[in-house]
Formats: structure tokens, C-alpha cells, sequence
């Protein structure tokens, strides 16, 4: 992977060569979408990788593999989502990437076994719920499928470094359990406590946040 | 020590079930447990609607509303 930054002319320069659009026009038409896209993913980014650097990178490449491709984007899926799906390329390759071998591990084990365990809060001293639990129920309006996605990106940005990270390469980037403890060189114990943890942590949010509300 | 899984155990195998296969024993017992177990169906069914929202592929809201389509 390149280490140079990639400029915003570097950018246009890119988008001119391979449309047969003018320049101008191509501004016109991604500037706005580039302003809007980029904080989201670098948020994401953030989330799974801990070198900021590397993240700012990612993201870098990212735009400018959409930039590059964009003629052959027409239609199927809107520029944001296409855009996060190689957004999530990126990321998988570089966690299987030499470069990312030789770097120190994340900081991960820094996030040991705390005292408490979430499910004292659900269960009582016999194993039982202390409070029914209710289904939850996916909004239909598109209005309100952002705010639980809002409601999502936060809950998940409450996590903890270790636990967001880890949740997020096996959930998003879709990593075998093992493969999560292999790259972030933890022991698979230590990754199942942290996904544990994290799977608690967000089902707790989300519940007092969204479900919980919407529901009653 | 009973047969039957605790609410809190069912709960836990739920929650690892995530990450990891289980015995075929533990999928008899957590099945048995969960056919007559609301409370705890409705958790594992969270889990796995938890899973769905953050592994989906769009983004409601990702692009700026009337941008692209």
C-alpha cells in the first residue's frame, strides 16, 4: 500500500483521466458527494483500525478507487453504500496484509477481563430475567431506519477500543471468530470475552435507546 | 444439577453461539429451553437481529437525502 497522502488534485486528476466528462463538470458532480462520504468513512475506519494514519489512508484509497471506477457505477447500489463496500475491502485486505503483520498489535489487551458481568443487570440470583424481554421491531419507514442507524453508530462508538474493533472485523468484516483473534494476536479466549461483551453492550443500547422506546 | 438450562445459561450459550458452534447436546438443551421460553427466544432473536443491522450491505441515510437515487 502507498504510504504518500493522496491530494484532492491528486483526485481530480485521477477523475478527468478516466471520464470522458470535463474536469469541471466531474467536480461539480462528486465534490459534494466526496464532502459528505468522507467523515462517515473515516468514522468507520476509526472504528477497526487503530492507526489513525492508516485509517486516514484507507479512506484516501477508498475515494479514490471510487473516483477511478465511478464510470462503472450506474445504478444497483447508491455511491455511499458502494463506497463503504470497498471502504470494507480495503480494511479486510489490509488485516490480512504483511505491512499490517509487522506492526505492533493494537492495544488490545489492555482491555482485561473487568470485574462486572453485563448479565448481572438481566438476570436475578436464580438465572431468571429480572424483566420480560420483548421482541424488537425493525422500523418500516425510511425516516426512522436512519435514526436506528444513527442510534447503531453510536451505540457501537460507546464500545470500548478492543470490543469495537473485534465486533466489528467479525460482524462488518465478516471474520471467522478465529481469524478476529489471529490478526488482533489475542488469545481466542480473550476475543470471545471481548465479542461477548461487545454483543452485550450494544443489545443493552440499542434496547434503551431505540427498541425500548419505539416499542412502547 | 437439573436438566434444564437457566435462563441465564440459555443466555450465555446464546451469546457464544454467535462465535462458535456448539455441542450437539448444548443445541438440544438450548432448543428444549427456548420452545417454551419467551423471554429468552426474544433475546436470541435480538442477537441475531443485531447482527443483521450491522453486517447489511446499505446504509439508510449513508448519502445525503435526494443525492443519487
Amino acid at each position: 500500500m502507498s504510504r504518500q497522502p493522496i491530494s484532492f488534485e491528486t483526485i481530480m486528476i485521477t477523475m478527468s483521466e478516466t471520464s470522458d466528462l470535463p474536469g469541471e463538470q466531474l467536480i461539480e458532480r462528486f465534490a459534494p458527494a466526496l464532502a459528505e462520504l468522507r467523515p462517515k468513512l473515516m468514522r468507520q475506519a476509526r472504528l477497526l483500525v487503530g492507526n489513525p494514519s492508516v485509517a486516514e489512508d484507507l479512506v484516501q484509497e477508498t475515494l479514490l478507487t471510487v473516483f477511478e471506477q465511478h464510470a462503472q457505477h450506474n445504478g444497483g447500489a447508491s455511491l455511499g453504500t458502494w463506497a463503504i463496500a470497498i471502504l470494507r475491502n480495503k480494511i479486510s485486505d489490509w488485516y490480512r496484509s504483511p505491512e499490517r503483520r509487522r506492526m505492533t498489535a493494537l492495544a488490545v489487551n489492555q482491555d482485561s477481563d473487568p470485574d462486572t458481568d453485563p448479565l448481572d443487570e438481566l438476570f436475578n440470583e436464580q438465572g431468571e430475567h429480572v424483566a420480560p424481554l420483548h421482541a424488537w421491531e425493525r422500523p418500516e419507514r425510511e425516516a426512522e431506519q436512519h435514526q436506528l442507524r444513527e442510534v447503531l453508530d453510536v451505540c457501537v462508538e460507546r464500545l470500548s477500543g478492543p470490543q469495537g474493533t473485534a465486533f466489528m472485523m467479525r460482524e462488518w468484516l465478516g471474520f471467522e471468530t478465529a481469524e478476529v483473534a489471529n490478526r488482533l494476536q489475542i488469545t481466542p479466549e480473550h476475543c470471545r470475552m471481548l465479542l461477548r461483551r461487545a454483543r452485550l453492550s450494544l443489545r443493552g443500547c440499542l434496547q434503551v435507546r431505540w427498541f425500548g422506546k419505539v416499542g412502547a | 444439577m437439573s436438566l434444564m438450562y437457566s435462563c441465564r445459561k440459555v443466555a450465555e450459550l446464546l451469546l457464544l453461539a454467535q462465535d462458535e458452534p456448539l455441542g450437539i447436546l448444548q443445541q438440544w438443551q438450548l432448543r428444549m429451553h427456548l420452545t417454551r421460553c419467551s423471554n429468552c427466544r426474544n433475546f436470541g432473536e435480538q442477537l441475531r437481529e443485531l447482527r443483521e443491522l450491522v453486517g447489511e450491505e446499505a446504509w439508510p441515510g449513508l448519502d445525503s437525502e435526494g443525492q443519487e437515487r
